[in-house]
């Protein structure tokens, strides 16, 4: 923590004189400063507070965590023993890496594209003019800013088995209570549904500020030509919303492998491990189960398969963008 | 600042001398390896504890009594958050050698934080120099609490699993008479048909349960015990247990859970509701439920309710799961003698307040305050003191204990096996797989 501290009376005399000082270096600073330090471009000392930051709190740990793996670490106290490949070889033979890295993938594959259509489509709806538009744009985006502390509670009520809303109103239609957070499929589904109602107001934002970036000219040429409503969201809103998609896949692709929190607060994991994404089994492993070490293993392991899913994602737009 | 307590070559002046510097982070760094005492003021007593709730507000007021008793010491009191996290984090400041003076941990919780290396054992001298003995504890706990000869715990408590029964309900069925006595069952069929006049009475679920995986734990070991089962969790070596038993059990608990009888995917929140909304007869929970329901029953009038010790049904003994709330010394590098009697006599002045840790359901284990008139004559506390004789703790290993790995693996079996996903048969094999691989791990601590 000293060290951004020292660096922000140099960061401030950058921030002041650098400009000047790199066009016509003011003969008073150069008594002071060594020439090294004046050949240093003064952009630097703005991003220098950020720098420090960065290797401290995220390049340092990220390389730290590389070299735990190749150890039995455990959280209560030593490095522990060389292992080399020890834990990666175990984690071939874990089941519950595999079952728990297979969670990830479910979730991912269920909720990613319901997230990008539902957004899409409520976007579509509350772009026209329409009669109390603020409060549906209000509504639909609301639930984003809720804590998912307070998602998860709201949700455990209505999703209960024996006194929830929703089993409650199924009762009414004469429909038998379903086990929305104790069987495995209906927990899946549970799940996705919450993260759809607690998160889709973000892709929905994005969605309607790319919708209003898309000149009237374009619908009303379009309409003096005879294009129906369809012909316009099919030839122009979509075409001209391709690269708001490709961003909202990206970030939601992200989002949803590194699902943690709505499920650990909702199932925490269960029933019988079946939504357990990898990240609550690196959880346990490494903060229940004490062993660090193995399970930043589990950790790179997973690093490696975002990796790779990321480099096909990014051949598959460049591709995409190529022949567009 | 005794001097003893800086090592090595970092003198008052050279600390100084790096203060003026203006280093603060390098000299933190430096002398990160002398323990608390460097950065604790001189009398002082850090607490680590995981009560909020009921429990919280209890524990603040037998620390008030501390700090009226001793104003010279100023008490750090932190409360975090129970489960899994707050072993994390004791651990990890045991690890440091910076931890606090006194910790407060389920002593089935005890393998799990290395005595020895992560807790520090007590001095048994100065412990009965503050009042304390050995002796002054029931024998069991004792045992658990030492290793090696040695005492790394002070049990505060023993909670267990209580049959509350809400007397308005279940008294118009005979099953529980006007001196508040539980009718006795001859077995399993008893039991079950008892539940059954509740429901016929009531039209709802006679009983509340939980689903989470230390609620049906709890029950689980609850019958087990009573059938004489057992868990052997040897390290290195492979999962001991008696796998009749365990179906049997298993079986009984599929047809408690018809959906009349009880409920299987009630969840911990829920059955606390039915009880207290007088929805469900009786409820098998721990008996630090107790204030929710005496507030409830203060502010609303219902439920009007009792506590009993769980029956004996599977069994001829009234076996039943416990766990004991415990004072540790979590290590520290260094130690001294002035240091160690205010966190001795910290200990003792909450033992001796044991009556207000018993007001919230807890049954105090410390001589002076379990054979006392004052608890004898509380109720309903003092209904369910044998529980403290006849409870059972959970198995022993690093990985077992309140909210630890071993409670989830088993917990997430008999969820399944409950909730019929799962055989009772497939439900114990899969557990038997998870605790052979826990056993053949090389332990963390």
């Amino acid at each position: 923590m000293s060290t951004p501290a020292v660096h922000t009376p140099a960061q401030g005399t950058g921030a002041t004189s650098g400009p000047r000082a790199s066009r016509r270096p003011s003969p008073r600073l150069s008594l002071h400063s060594p020439p090294a330090l004046r050949r240093i471009p003064p952009g630097v000392w703005f991003v220098a507070p950020f720098i420090v930051l960065y290797l401290v709190f995220l390049l340092t740990p990220i390389a730290l965590g590389l070299v735990t793996s190749f150890f039995n670490t455990s959280l209560a106290g030593g490095t522990g023993d060389f292992v080399g490949l020890g834990n990666y070889r175990e984690l071939l033979a874990d089941d519950a890496v595999a079952s728990s890295a297979a969670n990830t993938l479910r979730f991912t594959l269920y909720s990613t594209p319901l997230l990008i259509v539902v957004a899409l489509v409520m976007a579509l709806l509350t772009h026209r003019n329409m009669p109390a538009r603020w409060l549906f744009r209000l509504a639909y985006f609301m639930p984003f800013l809720v804590p998912v502390t307070v998602v998860t509670m709201i949700w455990t009520w209505l999703l209960g088995t024996d006194f929830g809303l929703i089993n409650g109103m199924l009762d009414g239609i004469g429909l038998g209570p379903v086990n929305w957070l104790g069987e495995p499929a209906a927990a899946m589904t549970s799940v996705v549904m919450v993260t759809v109602w607690w998160t889709v107001g973000f892709n929905y934002l994005l969605y309607l500020a790319a919708l209003q970036g898309i000149p009237e000219e374009l619908y009303e040429a379009s309409s003096i030509d005879g294009a129906n409503a369809w012909q316009q969201l099919f030839r122009i809103t979509l075409p001209l919303l391709r690269r708001t998609t490709g961003l909202i896949l990206v970030l939601q692709l992200i989002a949803s492998l590194k699902v943690f929190d709505q499920i650990y607060l909702l199932t925490s994991g269960g029933p019988n491990f079946s939504t357990r994404p990898i990240l609550e089994y690196i959880y346990d492993v490494g903060f229940t189960g004490l062993r660090i070490g193995y399970s930043s293993a589990i950790s790179y392991a997973f690093f490696l398969v975002i990796l790779v899913i990321a480099l096909i994602q990014l051949r598959l737009f460049s591709r995409k963008e190529g022949s567009a | 600042m005794p001097h003893h307590h800086v090592g090595g070559s970092l003198t008052r002046r050279n600390v100084l001398r790096i203060g003026a510097a203006g280093a603060a982070g390098a000299a933190a760094a430096t002398l990160g390896g002398c323990g608390g005492t460097v950065f604790g003021a001189a009398d002082q007593v850090r607490y680590w504890n995981l009560f909020s709730g009921g429990d919280g507000e209890r524990m603040q007021r037998m620390e008030a009594a501390y700090r009226t008793a001793h104003p010279e010491t100023n008490l750090e009191a932190v409360t975090l958050t129970w489960g899994a996290p707050y072993y994390t984090k004791l651990a990890m400041a045991a690890a440091g050698g910076r931890a606090p003076e006194v910790g407060a941990l389920h002593l089935t919780r005890l393998a799990s934080m290395a005595p020895g290396r992560l807790l520090d054992p007590f001095d048994e001298d100065l412990l009965a120099d503050v009042g304390v003995r050995r002796q002054d504890f029931p024998e069991h706990l004792v045992e658990r609490a030492s290793v090696g000869g040695e005492l790394y715990a002070v049990p505060l408590d023993v909670h267990g699993l209580v049959l509350y029964v809400n007397r308005e309900v279940v008294r118009p069925t005979g099953l529980l008479d006007s001196a508040d006595r539980l009718a006795e069952f001859r077995g399993p069929a008893d039991f079950l048909n008892a539940l059954d006049e509740i429901h016929t009475a009531t039209g709802e679920i006679a009983l509340a349960t939980a689903n989470d995986p230390s609620s049906l734990w709890r029950l689980f070991w609850t019958f087990y015990r009573q059938l004489g089962g057992d868990i052997q969790l040897p390290v290195g070596e492979r999962v001991q247990y008696d796998r009749d038993a365990m179906v049997e059990v298993m079986e009984f608990f599929l047809e408690v859970f018809d959906g009349n009888r009880a409920s299987a995917t009630l969840d911990y929140d829920a059955g606390v509701a039915a009880f207290q909304n007088g929805i469900a007869g009786l409820q098998l929970n721990g008996s630090w439920e107790l204030p929710s329901y005496a507030d409830a029953l203060e502010t609303t009038g219902s439920p009007d309710f009792t506590m009993l010790p769980v029956p004996a049904v599977l069994g001829p003994e009234p076996a039943v799961w416990v766990d004991s709330h415990a004072l540790v010394l979590p290590h520290q590098d260094s130690r001294d003698d002035a240091g160690d009697r205010r966190a001795y006599e910290f200990i003792a002045t909450l033992l001796e307040n044991g009556l207000v840790w018993a007001s919230g359901g807890h049954i105090p284990v410390y001589e002076p305050v379990s054979a006392s008139d004052e608890y004898r004559s509380l109720e309903p506390q003092s209904n369910y003191r044998s529980t403290a004789a006849d409870g059972e703790l959970d198995p022993e290993a690093w990985f077992a204990g309140a909210g630890s790995d071993f409670h989830n693996q088993m917990g997430q079996v008999l969820n399944a096996v409950f909730t019929r996903s799962m055989s009772p048969d497939d439900g114990i094999s899969q557990w038997e797989r998870a605790m052979n691989q826990l056993l053949s791990t090389p332990s963390p601590v």
